[in-house]
């Protein structure tokens, strides 16, 4: 119910942060994606949306607990997978084609995957229970806060840890680096830039599947997710920078925080007005909060 | 060798009107200083050369000129008029013609295609939206494709054709909307030396006979020794000597950065 | 050196002179079916050729013109259901309204480059489409808006309204034909080719794009006010992303690169649409698939291949 109090205010701050940690699994494998492959994954949200469907079936199969665990493992893994089998028979013979080409190709893995989705899960609309031992929630002033969240909070800020040190602290996130600022060099000083380009592919759909995952539990699993995910991903990676994955972390939680709040306030609009941000951040600042020059 | 059949700079008894100035114009990206200070002055019926090694600024000070870049100082002035700051296409309406190292031109259009829409643009009617265009201004066309020497290209797509006739193309883009003087980017760079002989009996020709005045940046120093009337030398975007040929030539400055050598005397 | 082979401008001229007699007799040598596909036919054909404007000869990807047919499909129902006007008045808001979002739409998209472009007329697409589904005081929301009872009695058959359309079309799609081969349409293949070296012509290509989107909005307009007379209502549908999505398929199949090739394309998807629904409910499934092997296999679509296996000989200078 609606209050006024400082505490009922930060406590929806937190929700915002909590749920734009979520959206933060599926932009960061976005950004990604974009920063090395120069290419623009439509489907991204459609992995998404495997990712939480494959949880729900393996919930349904193990129990909320076991399951929840065995997803958070298998699941990232099996739509990684996926992913690979995608980036090696199709895309990779994309990468040289005019944008419009690489932006409908992706279009049809939402066609065909959604498609495949409803066919194997039904239209209705499906609900994960969380794991007993991640549900329930502490007080903080007089608000109930779910400790799912804190869980959110957390993984997410794990993960953008282990994102920043693959990229930063490791040869391979080196070599990564370097074929994303010139694949041609790279590839010239003998790096394999297609296993390259492969394994990144296949780290961001690891990730759009992680974060199928832990969205799971808060909210409905339906046809229609990977376009409403996409959407969000699109607003979150432009805002803070394409190819950036800081900026990508910062824009999450802003419009994380942005949608909680709109909510409150005008919920029916709320993702209208995050589009309105898109525009006006693409007017105004195109490279987003923290991207670099993005030469087109 | 001065093939442009001019004597002396200074004793030239010709037009000493200024069709282009640049004065202090500096550009820097970032920590890089690509246009430091640069100025000069360029006069109708002049054949300049820029030279200087890669990354000397050439491009960028090509850019600059034409408006595809803002200076962060300086004015570029064109037949006595402001221009600094002007978007492109209106500083090539008012005469400034440029062409590109790479001269792709339109892909999949032909060579007449191509240069039909330069003549629509230059008689302001690429708006218009219910004539018929095929054969707009064909006469003009023909006539330009016949001087440049590319009237058996007429209807090759500018894919199809051979470097040496794509860069005949890309000037050819930029006589045919009324320009008065051609920015030249390497316009004979990865031409044969049959297509190089060419382009610049061509650039000859158009100064001599049609009184063009062209500015082109090159590499290859036999084609700039042959037939600029003024050279200019940049160096890490600045310019380090502006003379005629056989001056260049004996400057030390210009000796021991760009050529590489230091000689005596 | 005569030659018994039909030129390829021989073959167009019997082809399209069998269409139009084909279509302007349609009514009186099939079914009602027939005769509802044709309608649908047409309205996709029209909309296709109006999108591949920006699409195939300025080679601009745009998603939003789902929602600009969406503009056209609501502007009429909404003037219908709300005003008392008479119909043919109706009408002619429906694609200006459209033209007017294209020209916002258009302003900010242009901007930036190309996979931006495609990303902000999508959001903007489904920008109206949100604002459509969530006001359902005005638009009735997810049931749509019906106009039943609006409708003159002229098109409530199906051939009156058949050939309401057919007339409709066939002007739209001349007029476009003639923008088409005007100095414009010659400077939007330049654009499309090389947009820095058109600016560097004189040319303010901002200006160009702007136009040629806002055109092809207009007709994308048209096209969804013609579809909500034939539904008799506008349904949130008609501005989704999957609309945005047809014509651009539509255009990919047929092939971009040639007039008729979006009007072929859609026929095509129409007709295999017709096919697959009998056998199973997975449309999406299979559009998905052709498409795949459309860009896949056939770069220059449907109409390109042929035209490369035909034994036609060319027009000299063609």
């Amino acid at each position: 119910m609606w209050s006024s109090e400082p505490a009922f205010i930060g406590v929806q701050l937190l929700v915002g942060i909590a749920r734009g940690m979520g959206y933060f699994f599926a932009a960061s494998g976005l950004t990604l994606a974009y920063g090395v492959l120069r290419i623009i994954n439509f489907a991204h949200g459609t992995f998404f949306m495997v990712g939480a469907y494959l949880a729900y079936s393996v919930t349904v199969t193990f129990g909320p607990n076991l399951g929840y665990w065995l997803a958070m493992i298998l699941v990232p893994i099996g739509v990684a997978g996926l992913g690979i089998v995608i980036e090696v028979v199709f895309i990779r013979r994309f990468y040289l084609r005019e944008h419009a080409y690489q932006i409908l190709l992706t279009f049809t893995f939402i066609l065909i995957i959604g498609e495949l989705t409803r066919m194997i899960w039904g239209a209705d609309i499906k609900g994960m229970f969380m794991p007993s031992s991640l549900a329930g929630s502490v007080l903080i002033g007089n608000n109930s806060f779910p400790i799912y969240y804190l869980w959110m909070i957390g993984l997410g800020g794990l993960v953008a840890v282990v994102i920043w040190f693959l990229l930063y602290k490791t040869e391979w996130g080196g070599v990564t680096r370097a074929a994303a600022a010139d694949a041609e060099t790279a590839q010239a000083m003998g790096v394999n830039v297609r296993k390259v380009f492969t394994l990144v592919f296949a780290f961001s759909s690891f990730l759009a599947g992680l974060g199928g995952v832990v969205m799971a539990p808060v909210f409905a699993i339906a046809p229609g997710l990977d376009m409403d995910i996409i959407l969000l991903c699109f607003i979150i990676v432009i805002v803070g920078g394409l190819g950036s994955i800081a900026g990508a972390l910062a824009s999450a939680l802003i419009i994380g925080v942005v949608y909680a709040l709109g909510v409150l306030i005008v919920p029916e609009l709320a993702m209208a007005f995050l589009f309105l941000v898109m525009i006006a951040v693409l007017t105004t600042r195109p490279h987003g909060l923290l991207g670099r020059k993005i030469s087109d | 060798m001065d093939w442009s059949g001019r004597s002396n700079s200074s004793q030239k008894k010709r037009d000493e009107q200024s069709i282009l100035q640049i004065i202090g114009l500096c550009k820097s990206f970032g920590e890089v200083q690509a246009a430091d200070e640069v100025g000069f002055t360029i006069h109708a019926g002049d054949l300049t050369a820029i030279i200087g090694p890669n990354g000397a600024g050439k491009t960028t000070l090509f850019n600059l000129i034409t408006g595809y870049l803002q200076p962060n100082s300086g004015r570029v002035l064109f037949e006595g008029m402001e221009i600094t700051g002007l978007p492109v296409r209106d500083i090539c309406r008012r005469g400034i013609g440029r062409s590109f190292q790479v001269a792709e031109v339109f892909p999949r259009l032909s060579v007449f295609d191509s240069l039909q829409v330069a003549l629509l643009s230059k008689h302001k009617r690429h708006l218009n939206l219910f004539a018929g265009v095929k054969d707009l201004f064909r006469e003009e066309v023909l006539s330009l494709l016949e001087m440049m020497g590319l009237s058996q290209n007429a209807h090759n797509l500018c894919a199809a054709l051979a470097r040496g006739d794509q860069k005949k193309l890309d000037i050819t883009m930029a006589l045919a909307i009324g320009s008065r003087i051609l920015i030249l980017d390497e316009p004979v760079a990865g031409s044969s030396p049959e297509e190089t002989l060419q382009i610049t009996s061509l650039l000859s020709k158009l100064v001599n006979q049609f009184g063009m005045t062209i500015v082109f940046s090159e590499h290859d120093l036999d084609v700039v020794f042959g037939i600029a009337t003024t050279i200019i030398v940049m160096h890490e975007g600045r310019i380090i000597a502006c003379d005629t040929p056989q001056e260049i030539r004996k400057n030390r400055k210009v000796q021991k950065v760009y050529l590489g050598e230091f000689t005596d005397a | 050196m005569h030659t018994l082979l039909p030129t390829r401008s021989h073959l167009g001229l019997l082809v399209g002179v069998a269409m139009l007699i084909l279509l302007t007799t349609l009514p009186f040598i099939s079914n009602e079916m027939w005769l509802t596909i044709g309608i649908r036919l047409l309205i996709a054909a029209f909309f296709a050729t109006g999108y591949n404007l920006c699409f195939g000869y300025m080679g601009t990807l745009s998603l939003a013109h789902g929602a600009f047919f969406g503009v056209g499909a609501y502007t009429v129902a909404f003037l219908c259901a709300k005003t008392s006007w008479p119909f043919f008045v109706v009408l002619a808001p429906a694609p200006v309204a459209a033209a007017g979002f294209a020209l916002i739409v258009g302003y900010f998209s242009f901007r930036l480059g190309s996979l931006f472009f495609a990303l902000l007329t999508l959001a903007f697409g489904q920008l109206f489409w949100i604002l459509i589904w969530k006001a359902y005081n005005i638009t009735g929301g997810e049931y749509g808006l019906l106009i039943g009872e609006y409708i003159p009695d002229a098109l409530k058959s199906s051939t009156g309204l058949y050939y309401f359309v057919l007339t409709a079309v066939i002007i739209s799609i001349f007029i476009i034909r003639k923008i088409v081969d005007s100095p414009f349409g010659r400077t939007l293949l330049a654009i499309r080719e090389n947009e820095e070296r058109v600016e560097f012509l004189g040319v303010n290509v901002k200006r160009c794009q702007l136009i040629a989107f806002v055109i092809s909005g207009f007709f994308s307009g048209l096209a969804g006010a013609l579809l909500t007379i034939f539904s008799l209502a506008a349904f949130p549908d008609y501005a989704h992303w999957i609309k945005s999505v047809e014509p651009v398929m539509a255009c990919l199949l047929g092939g971009i690169h040639v007039f008729v090739g979006p009007a072929i394309g859609a026929a095509i998807m129409l007709l295999l649409e017709h096919l697959v629904l009998n056998v199973t409910v997975h449309w999406q499934l299979v559009l998905g698939g052709i498409v795949l092997l459309v860009i896949f296999f056939l770069p220059d679509g449907v109409v390109g291949f042929l035209a490369e296996r035909l034994p036609v000989k060319k027009k000299l200078g063609q």
